[in-house]
């Protein structure tokens, strides 16, 4: 009986999209795929936020610094809690978030005054 | 509410346009891509020999600056081309503004959870009547903010543009390393 070839198994490291890196612990990240994940986070939680403060008739200043430290805040909890990451790797926590900020802002005043408006205007 | 939506959708479209007309006047060149391939060519460089750990401090730090000044110069130069359809979006940009005034001139679009501040007023107020409360907005400034939005989502997803980089100055992102002086 002749031997059976030998299966060679060649484990191959399977290349994750930046959506697969983004939900998996302690990737390797490239700036640029963090950065845009940073973003993506930022426009969604900015518009969450947005549409919270307008359902719940939330008005004034404090709206505003409570966004702009959490906007700072999750993004950084994320990229070292979850992503398992050293933000000082990567040029810090401002060279991560960017201009993510700004169009955060932006999204966040335009889904707080939508709400706002279609339900207390 | 629909009036809100139509602002929105106008934003929208011209931010579409702007991008198209951006592409079309130069992101489709091909010197514009030249430089761009040579902007992430260097980046991916710059980034290896920051993460390298071999090799003597002085060496490896003239390389880094060697490799930033080649990578500023690369941005300039495609900054450069850029600023054509800087100018032209820029003038496509003030006539939407002016036909969503003339569209929704006198028209309260939104109010305002907040009391906005004394030099954002113009913006927000603009062409609403003197006696409007200060808590309403009207079309203008509900298409500016729709254009931050929607410009930058476009330039993330179309991704036709440079390469981000360090949008912002060491001072801002590394303010240590500047105060330290090194």
């Amino acid at each position: 009986m002749g031997a059976k070839p030998q299966e060679t198994t060649t484990t191959t490291t399977q290349k994750l999209t930046v959506w697969q890196k983004a939900l998996s612990r302690d990737e390797d990240w490239k700036k640029d795929e963090l950065r845009e994940v940073v973003f993506w986070l930022v426009e969604a939680f900015s518009a969450a936020l947005g549409l919270s403060f307008g359902i719940l008739g939330l008005h004034g200043l404090p709206c505003f610094i409570i966004f702009f430290a959490s906007v700072v805040a999750v993004p950084s909890v994320y990229c070292s809690s979850f992503l398992g990451i050293d933000e000082q790797d990567y040029g810090g926590k401002m060279e991560i978030l960017g201009d993510s900020v700004g169009a955060g802002a932006a999204t966040f005043v335009l889904a707080w005054v939508g709400l706002y408006t279609v339900l207390y205007g | 509410m629909s009036e809100f939506i139509s602002v929105l959708v106008l934003s929208l479209i011209s931010s579409g346009i702007s991008e198209a007309v951006s592409y079309a006047l130069v992101y489709r060149t091909d010197q514009f891509q030249h430089l761009k391939q040579k902007i992430i060519q260097n980046e991916l460089k710059l980034d290896e020999e920051k993460q390298a750990l071999g090799g003597s401090g002085k060496h490896r730090q003239r390389r880094i600056e060697s490799l930033e000044t080649m990578l500023s110069a690369t941005r300039s130069k495609a900054s450069g081309l850029q600023l054509r359809s800087t100018l032209v979006v820029g003038v496509m940009q003030l006539l939407f503004i002016y036909v969503v005034n003339s569209l929704f001139s006198g028209k309260v679009v939104a109010t305002l959870p907040f009391e906005p501040l004394s030099m954002f007023s113009s913006l927000i107020h603009r062409g609403l009547p003197e006696d409007s409360p200060s808590n309403v907005c009207s079309a203008t400034f509900i298409f500016v903010l729709g254009g931050l939005v929607f410009k930058s989502m476009l330039d993330r997803c179309l991704q036709l543009g440079l390469p981000k980089g360090t949008s912002l100055p060491k001072w801002v992102t590394n303010p240590e390393d500047v105060i330290g002086g090194k």
